[in-house]
Parts: C-alpha cells; sequence; structure tokens
C-alpha cells in the first residue's frame, strides 16, 4: 500500500501555477526520487505535500486526506521536510536543532537516544555539538537539517535537493547515511534532485518533472536507462 | 566624585528599565519583533491594578491578578491584531505596534480619565542603609523581584521544552512548522508572559511615579536603549544594559552639569550609539551569521 498518494496536484503561488497536474505515489519503506532542472516544480511539489503554498487535487498520507490540513498539522501526522536551503535554526545550537526536532515527542529518554543515533549517523555533528548552526559547513547543515527532521520520527522524509551547493565528497557522504537510513530503518523517502545519478542510486523509483508535469516515471533502473534522462541528466 | 548612593539609585532606576526590556527582549526572542506598544500596555496593567486595589483587594493579591490579566491582554492583542501582519515585512507587524500603543493610550484616556492617581507600594515604607547608602525597600524589593524574573526567564528559555519551542519559532518560523510546532500559538504565548513582564514593570514603578497615561513613555525609551545595548535576545543582556544605564545617567546627571537633570535622557542614547559603534551585535547579542 502505498503511504503517500498524490492524484492530480496543482499547485502554485499567489496567482502562477507551478505545478499542473501530478500523480504520484511512493510505497511504504520506498524510496522515489523526482528529477528534473531548476524551476521545473520540485522544490513546489514539496511544499505542496506538507501544505506550504496553495494547491488543490488530492495528497493522502497513510491514507488520511492532508491537501487542506495546516503544516504543522501535516508534520505531526508523520510526515518530514527537509527543506531546501536547510532551514536550520541558526542562531540555536546544534543541540538545541536536534531537540527542537523531537519538541512534539515526550519521552526524554527516547529523545535522548535519539540524539544518539542522530550523532552516530553523522558523527561530525558530535563534533559540533555547542556550536551555533550558523557556524557549521554547508555539509554540515544539510546533515544537521537531515538528523533535526529525524528527530521527530517521520514515517515519511521528504528531501529538498540534499546535494545542493555541497563538494561532491560530502554529498557522498550524505548520501551514505540516507542509504543506511533505508536499510537500517525502513525510512520512505521522497527525494527531489538535480544530480541524478546520486539519487537514482539511493531509490527504487523515479519521475522526471518538467515545467510542471512529470514526463517520465519507472522503477530508478529503467529511468536511468532511458535515453532522454541519459542526455539530460546523467550527461552520456 | 561619585558616591554609593548615586550608584545604589542608578541600580534601581536600572532595574525598572530592565522589567520592561525584559518584555521587549521576550518578544523579540519569540516572535522577532520590537512592540514599540509593550510600555503603553504595561500602563494598562497598572491602571487595571489601581481599579483593584480601589475594590479594596490587598496590593500583592491586586498586582498578582493584573499580572494574570495581562497575560489575557498581551495574548488577544497578538491574536486580535499582531496575527494579521504575521509573515508579511517585519516593519509592517512593527508599525501595527506603534497602532496598539496609540490604542491603549486612547483606552486608558477613556476609561480612567487623565487625571493623576497614586499606587500604592508592593513593599513597605521604611529605609535600609548599607555601605554609607539608603534604599527603600521598594528598590531593594525592586531589584529583588527582578533578580528573581532573570533567572526564571533564563531556565524558562534555556531548559523548558515550551522555551525551546519559543526560540525556534522565532528564529524561523516556517522550519518550525515543519517540525510541527503551532508557531500561531506560540507567539500568542510569547505576547502573552512578555506583557506579564511588562505589567511587573509597571507595578514596580508605579509606586514611585504619578498614574497617567503616558508615564511608561520614558520608561520604554530607556528600555529600548537597554535591550538593544543587551542585543536583543539576552535576557542577562538586557538586564546588566539597563543597570548600566541606570547608573551612568544617575551618576552623569549628578555630577556633569550641563546634563543634570533635563538631558539624562539623552545619555542612555549616546551610550547607545557608542557601543554599537564598537559592537553592532550588542553587548550579549549573537552576531547574524548568514552563509549563502
Amino acid at each position: 500500500m502505498s503511504l503517500l498518494e498524490v492524484a492530480g496536484l496543482r499547485a502554485g503561488y499567489g496567482a502562477a501555477e507551478v505545478l499542473h497536474g501530478i500523480d504520484l505515489s511512493v510505497a511504504e519503506g520506498g524510496a522515489t526520487a523526482v528529477l528534473g532542472a531548476n524551476g521545473a516544480g520540485k522544490t513546489t511539489l514539496l511544499r505542496a505535500i506538507t501544505g506550504g503554498v496553495r494547491r488543490s487535487g488530492r495528497i493522502a498520507f497513510d491514507g488520511t486526506d492532508i491537501t487542506a490540513r495546516r503544516t504543522d498539522q501535516i508534520a505531526r501526522l508523520g510526515v518530514g521536510h527537509v527543506p531546501q536551503g536547510r532551514g536550520t535554526l541558526n542562531r540555536l545550537s546544534v543541540r538545541d536543532n536536534l531537540l527542537a526536532g523531537a519538541l512534539l515527542r515526550r519521552n526524554r529518554r527516547e529523545v535522548k537516544a535519539g540524539v544518539a543515533e542522530c550523532l552516530q549517523l553523522f558523527p561530525r555533528l558530535g563534533e559540533r555539538i555547542d556550536a551555533s548552526a550558523a557556524a557549521l559547513s554547508g555539509g554540515e547543515q544539510q546533515m544537521l537539517a537531515i538528523a533535526r527532521a529525524l528527530m521527530g520520527r517521520p514515517r515519511l522524509l521528504l528531501l529538498d535537493e540534499p546535494s545542493l551547493g555541497l563538494a561532491p565528497r560530502v554529498t557522498a557522504e550524505v548520501f551514505a547515511a540516507l542509504h543506511r537510513l533505508r536499510t537500517e530503518s525502513g525510512l520512505t523517502l521522497l527525494l527531489v534532485e538535480q544530480n541524478a545519478r546520486i539519487a537514482l542510486d539511493l531509490v527504487d523509483d523515479a519521475a522526471v518533472v518538467e515545467a510542471g508535469r512529470l514526463t517520465l516515471t519507472g522503477p530508478a533502473a529503467e529511468i536511468a536507462g532511458d535515453d532522454g534522462v541519459r542526455r539530460a541528466y546523467l550527461g552520456v | 566624585m561619585i558616591a554609593v548612593q548615586q550608584i545604589v539609585d542608578g541600580i534601581t532606576a536600572g532595574s525598572i528599565y530592565a522589567a520592561l526590556a525584559l518584555a521587549l527582549v521576550l518578544v523579540y526572542r519569540s516572535t522577532g519583533l520590537v512592540n514599540f506598544a509593550q510600555g503603553q500596555m504595561a500602563a494598562v496593567s497598572v491602571y487595571i491594578g489601581w481599579s483593584l486595589v480601589e475594590t479594596g483587594l490587598p496590593v500583592w493579591l491586586a498586582v498578582l491578578l493584573t499580572l494574570l490579566i495581562s497575560l489575557v491582554i498581551g495574548a488577544l492583542t497578538e491574536r486580535l491584531l499582531i496575527r494579521r501582519f504575521e509573515g508579511q515585512e517585519p516593519l509592517v507587524a512593527i508599525v501595527a505596534t506603534v497602532a496598539v500603543l496609540i490604542c491603549f493610550n486612547g483606552l486608558i484616556n477613556l476609561v480612567w480619565g487623565g487625571s493623576v492617581r497614586a499606587f500604592p507600594s508592593l513593599f513597605p515604607d521604611d529605609v535600609v542603609s548599607f555601605l554609607g547608602a539608603r534604599a527603600t525597600w521598594g528598590d531593594v524589593g525592586t531589584v529583588a523581584v527582578l533578580a528573581g524574573t532573570v533567572v526564571i526567564l533564563q531556565l524558562f528559555f534555556l531548559r523548558t521544552r515550551l522555551g525551546l519551542a519559543l526560540r525556534t519559532a522565532a528564529d524561523n518560523p516556517s522550519s518550525a512548522r515543519l517540525l510541527g510546532l503551532p508557531v500561531g500559538s506560540l507567539l500568542l504565548v510569547g505576547w502573552g508572559l512578555a506583557a506579564v513582564l511588562g505589567g511587573l514593570a509597571g507595578c514596580l514603578v508605579a509606586p514611585s511615579v504619578p498614574l497617567q497615561p503616558n508615564m511608561m513613555d520614558t520608561i520604554l525609551v530607556y528600555a529600548l536603549a537597554a535591550a538593544v545595548l543587551g542585543g536583543l535576545d539576552s535576557p542577562l543582556g538586557a538586564v546588566v544594559a539597563a543597570w548600566l544605564i541606570g547608573i551612568v545617567e544617575t551618576v552623569a546627571g549628578a555630577n556633569i552639569d550641563v546634563i543634570g537633570s533635563d538631558l539624562r535622557i539623552a545619555v542612555p542614547l549616546v551610550l547607545l550609539a557608542l557601543i554599537l559603534l564598537v559592537r553592532p551585535q550588542g553587548l550579549f547579542g549573537h552576531r547574524d551569521v548568514e552563509r549563502l
């Protein structure tokens, strides 16, 4: 059964419509990547799912219609969203950023264990635990943003271009952690990326978005083999 | 000659500024706004306290009730007015706080009239002497209440989940929503708590000044200077800065003939300008670093 079901989704800002009818589903425990160029509507898709933009159509999470829900309500249902630009709390310490991600959880011992798990996943954050988030490098901020989302124990994690602005080595480090999350905790992922190669390596299914419409969907291996995708996104 | 007495007077005056500055810091920390109506809202609290005392309630109970009512007034102000400007240009919301200032000033004139009244003290009138200086129990009580408030506020912000939630919402409202926090309700809490602090400042200063609708205006100027000087997001910074302003103002007023009593209000502003030249983030503030 699919955990996230998007049907006929139209979304945009003010009078401008960016998405013109998107159909997409992500299976429980699965991972889907949405590939596309700048401005194709990748970020808008994630924002529409968590209620950040004007939207119509139908978005269902675990069978619940969330199309008209507020952002904080959708988050409380179990949807984590690592936004574009990371959205770290820059005046707060790394530790407080992590704890802020777990504000809705009441069990102190579990939260403490959650912090330990995050630091195990991203050891670099442990070294900077008392630094302010503003003082971190871009890669560390991305790791912090992911860890913070994990602190809320989401069932579905939305990731908005985690590779953006990162050096290849750091990108590899971030995606290695995402691989671990998939295999070890079975977390369901929806990832939007420009870096098709590294994204397709992580996911089961993929879709290509162009000018607000999905032009191609299928298993990741099939998408990776598609001539158009190879030319446009893989540079071969 | 700087007498101990001047220092003591400075700290007493500074403690009043500090209480209102803490309210400003609280609003800033929880909503990212400077509330220019904070002093006027405090004046409303004082008038409510006065009316409660007039009904025959003991002063301490009247003040306690006043603080509770202030909580509601602060929360309602956010819910009914400031909420509309949430997520827009901060300047728009700040101008809205000026409108709140004018409304509450008019409200006081409407309900209580402009005539001057007196507010009883929470503390006995006796005088205590120490180190050659003299202070009333009111002065000592003011400093003690303030010190207690700072400790509680620091613990609240740094050690409680609600405190962390308020800091999160102020730092990045859209991230806070993605983490499941009801940002609107948090802003409401921030404004309510700030109004309580403002009301506390008002009730502390009220016994020593005549009650009139603009009674908190001058204090707001000092409090704003203290809040900015302290770094806007640091309660401890606001208090230290408020004491510094109180002391410098008293000492300068008493020892520099040109300043006297007329130019005293210029002292905090000059001090503010000088310190911000050297430390733009204030004494205890964090320098905002943005990675692009």
